[in-house]
């Protein structure tokens, strides 16, 4: 118990550390730089460790943005690629396609948005559904994501993004049930 | 003392039917009660169902007035919050119906009775099938929706079960709520817990959804009870300022006309006894008034302020009042006698509501003719007798003109290329035309359903409905392959069949067969062992489940939908199919025809059509039977072809150029046109009549003030009529103007000097 306690008083004082620092640098800006500097494509691979399985679940793929709001998704191996476009994911398949409405869900939407708006060096746009906190410096940064409302939280408890300077490295996201996705970025062209 | 009792018998009738009217007499203003009494039970089953049903006490709510869509997704959550808390709306939905947690549960339980799953769905085959699907569901970027149900139901039954309630067309989500297509507004779908028809309601429900919206919001509404509402009031507002206008001119026109104000005031008396006499008839015989009635009935009561008119003008100075209206008499009785004769024709129209317009016309009138000829004439004794001036001017040329212009016009209207009658219910609709293609604007955005073309199903139980229904799924879909319909929506849809459901859990395998089976799909398959324990028991669980009947999921959301298309008529149960989109008609009823399905097909916006165009067949044959009649009438009541020419032929003449002149001017005849045309034919009679009585200079003079100082009255207040905006007033008061002012002239073309 005691412990606990100091570990919080511990991990108080570190967050207030950085304070004056936080003056200069923050979310706004931080996402700003991400955006001047964010590539057209970037090269990712995945690992998703689910409740339901007992071997983890690997992909390797490739993201492209394109601003404001323009994002595919293709899995290396699979025909299928996904792509939010304004206010649908379109699920392409060789087969065709077909659009699924961001809306259906709050959690889609927010899904969609954690990574396009942050991309897209949007806050206010992330703001509207996640509170956003910043830990670290400009070297080493994390950015944590918690949804603002119930609707999506039954879904997804937290998503980190992290990464160092104005590169995006890494997403961490927390799913109901335990799951976890970790996404590693490769900056490419 | 005759005369004194005569008033004192007219003053009490008077009183007692303006106590009964005022106290007694409901007025209704449920427009299908004016709709035709229809022979087949089934279509006044369906009118019955479609009126009391939910699509009647549909509201459609657009919000609009702001570039942010973000604002609008607010407005639309902030007015569906307010109205959930108000009781008169049964629902308020800006989005699709997620289901209550409790009814969640109560679905989900059953879903191996409701879901259609496939015949292999519980073999290793059919089970490895699904789970593969799960496995690539797992694995995409973004989360199944429903991953928490994954091991409880690993065939994703419980989402079959519900794409199975999806309605057809959805408007667009966006932010959360509905919106238009083009993302301009937000959309509501609300339901009143009133009727659609009950107005005063529909009324309430209106300023209720007016005072939900946010500021600076701009609110669009429309819905079958809000048009009958807002229709009502317009019709009010209209036939308030319009008999303020025509009362105002009636008064200057009989001022000028006599110049003295008691005259005027006495001028009253006869149309007062007209209305009260009519409500209180119409009222007697039929048990209530229709608001349609009471307005229309009581513009073309109108006429009787002429029969005071010539008994006034016709008073001189050497004769007592009771002695000149003896002199008149005779004549006004014809003219009264014959109005009345050309509106019995429509008492026997299968439009209800013609028939209460007729009882309603024809009490009146004679209610006025009574009073002029036993009321009147005593309360004159002491009235200076008014100066009639008028000019005769010479008369008798028009015998061979009227003749060529009524041959032209009626040449022009069978020749005419532009169909002369308008068939069209909606034609009648008392509704401004900009609010119908606002209604229509906002049913095809929200994709509310068209419920004019649909399948009825009939049988001795709801089981039995339900079984019908189920039965042509397969046909319908079909059909829609073909692109024969566009879509449908089936009370099956909702909830199987009783027999459906035993079917299904007489199906389900034992818990040891069905882990055998789950183990041989799993292999190979990251799942972890047992995971699927929960399925296991949830398909055991399922074999002790009782099928779920109608009346279990009444007060669930699918059960409310089931509710409009699944309805109990006295012993038999009727199931209602409505269809969307429906592209090739012939083939759809050729199918009904051959498919031995106990569906019948019923195109509800035909059947009405149908019904008004039938009417003015039978309308037409009404008019001439009772031209005929009125010839007969004057025929015996004259006992003189000449005279009769001379009465006939200007109002017959005026009729054809009137109705020729209205389709000239782009107008197409509809019913009240030809009510219009029958109240010119009394009135033009009457001038007739009058003009071509044999009598004395002085006499003819005083015949020419009466029939003149009628003519301008008459057409100067349906002049103002024309003015409205409502449809059939304007038709009407353009009609009855025009009309009257052509009778006119025309009879004093003939008249005999």
């Amino acid at each position: 118990m005691t412990s606990g306690v100091r570990i919080s008083w511990l991990a108080l004082l570190l967050a207030l550390l950085p304070l004056p620092a936080v003056a200069q640098w923050d979310a706004a800006q931080l996402l700003a730089a991400l955006a001047r500097a964010v590539p057209e494509r970037i090269a990712y691979s995945e690992t998703r460790r689910l409740a339901y399985l007992d071997v983890p679940l690997t992909s390797t793929g490739e993201l492209e943005f394109r601003p404001p709001d323009w994002l595919r998704r293709s899995v290396q191996g699979s025909a299928e690629s996904y792509v939010i476009a304004g206010d649908v994911v379109r699920v392409e398949t060789p087969g065709g396609s077909r659009e699924i409405a961001l809306d259906v869900h709050p959690a889609l939407r927010a899904f969609a948005e954690s990574l396009r708006a942050t991309l897209a060096g949007d806050l206010p746009r992330l703001q509207r559904h996640f509170h956003v906190e910043l830990h670290g410096g400009i070297e080493r940064w994390r950015l944590l994501l918690r949804p603002h409302y119930a609707g999506v939280a039954v879904l997804i408890e937290s998503i980190e993004l992290s990464g160092a300077g104005t590169q995006l490295l890494r997403i961490e996201s927390r799913e109901s049930g335990g799951d976890i996705t970790i996404t590693e970025l490769k900056a490419g062209r | 003392m005759r005369p004194r009792l005569a008033l004192w018998v007219w003053l009490a009738l008077l009183l007692g039917g303006a106590w009964f009217s005022l106290s007694r007499v409901s007025v209704v203003s449920d427009m299908a009660a004016f709709l035709p009494r229809e022979e087949g039970l089934e279509q006044a089953l369906l009118l019955d169902v479609l009126r009391e049903g939910p699509a009647a006490r549909l509201i459609i709510v657009a919000l609009g007035g702001s570039n942010d869509g973000m604002r609008l997704a607010e407005a639309s959550r902030a007015m569906a919050r307010r109205l959930r808390e108000d009781a008169r709306f049964l629902h308020a939905s800006n989005a699709p119906a997620a289901l209550p947690e409790a009814e969640q549960a109560l679905w989900f339980a059953h879903r191996y009775l409701l879901a259609a799953l496939s015949p292999d769905a519980f073999t290793a085959d059919g089970l490895r099938r699904e789970l593969e699907q799960r496995l690539r569901e797992l694995a995409a970027p973004l989360p199944p929706l429903d991953k928490a149900r994954l091991p409880a139901d690993p065939q994703a039954a419980f989402r079959r079960v519900l794409a199975g309630w999806e309605e057809g067309a959805a408007p667009r989500l966006l932010h959360g709520v509905w919106f238009d297509a083009e993302g301009n507004q937000a959309l509501l779908l609300l339901e009143t817990r009133a009727g659609g028809f009950d107005l005063d309601a529909q009324e309430a429900a209106r300023a209720a959804i007016l005072a939900a919206a946010d500021a600076g919001i701009e609110v669009q509404l429309s819905g079958p009870g809000i048009l009958a509402a807002a229709s009502r009031d317009v019709i009010r507002n209209e036939v308030q300022w319009l008999s303020a206008a025509a009362t105002l001119m009636m008064l200057v026109i009989l001022f000028l006309a006599y110049r003295s104000p008691r005259l005027v005031l006495l001028s009253a008396l006869p149309l007062l006894a007209a209305v009260v006499a009519a409500v209180t008839v119409t009222a007697l015989v039929f048990g209530a008034l229709h608001g349609i009635t009471l307005a229309f009935g009581i513009t073309l009561l109108g006429v009787a302020v002429d029969y005071p008119l010539h008994l006034f003008s016709h008073l001189h100075a050497q004769e007592a009042p009771a002695e000149t209206l003896r002199r008149i008499w005779p004549t006004l009785r014809l003219g009264v006698a014959s109005s009345a004769v050309g509106y019995l024709a429509m008492a026997a129209s299968p439009f209800s509501g013609l028939a209460q317009l007729a009882l309603f016309t024809v009490s009146g009138l004679v209610a006025a003719a009574l009073t002029v000829r036993w009321v009147l004439p005593s309360l004159l004794t002491a009235v200076t007798p008014p100066h009639t001036s008028y000019a005769a001017r010479g008369g008798g040329r028009g015998l061979w003109l009227l003749p060529l212009l009524m041959l032209a016009a009626v040449g022009y209207l069978l020749a005419t290329p532009r169909p002369l009658l308008q068939t069209e219910l909606s034609a009648l609709s008392p509704v401004p035309a900009a609010w119908r293609e606002l209604d229509e604007r906002l049913r095809a955005a929200t994709g509310a359903p068209d419920v004019s073309r649909l399948l009825l199903l009939q049988g001795d139980s709801a089981e039995q409905v339900l079984q019908q229904s189920e039965a042509l799924a397969a046909p319908l879909a079909a059909l829609r392959a073909e692109d024969v319909i566009g879509g449908y929506r089936l009370p099956s849809q909702y909830l199987p069949a009783a027999a459906t459901q035993h079917a299904r859990r007489a199906a389900l395998p034992a818990a040891g067969a069905l882990r055998a089976q789950l183990e041989a799909a799993r292999a190979g398959l990251p799942f972890r062992a047992a995971l699927f324990e929960p399925f296991v028991h949830d398909v055991v669980a399922s074999a002790a489940l009782p099928a779920l009947a109608p009346q279990d999921i009444a007060d669930t959301l699918p059960g409310q939908r089931l509710a409009m298309l699944l309805r109990p008529h006295g012993e038999r149960w009727l199931g209602l199919v409505p269809l969307s989109a429906v592209q090739d008609e012939a083939a759809l009823a050729a199918w009904v025809a051959q498919s031995g399905q106990p569906a019948r097909y019923i195109n509800l916006r035909q059947t009405a059509d149908g019904m008004v165009q039938r009417f003015l067949a039978g309308a037409g044959v009404y008019l001439l039977l009772g031209v005929a009649m009125i010839l007969a009438l004057l025929a015996v009541g004259l006992r003189d072809g000449a005279r009769l020419l001379r009465v006939m032929l200007p109002v017959l003449a005026a009729l054809a150029l009137t109705a020729a002149l209205l389709h000239g001017f782009g107008a197409s005849l509809s019913l009240f046109h030809l009510v219009a045309l029958l109240l010119v034919l009394g009135l033009g009679i009457d001038y007739g009549l009058f003009f071509s009585r044999r009598s004395a200079a002085a006499e003819s003079a005083r015949t020419g003030h009466a029939v003149t100082v009628c003519a301008i009255s008459t057409a100067s207040v349906f002049a103002i009529l024309a003015l409205s905006q409502i449809p059939v007033l304007h038709a009407i008061g353009s009609t009855v103007a025009l009309g009257v002012a052509l009778s006119y002239g025309f009879a004093r073309l003939v008249r005999t000097d």
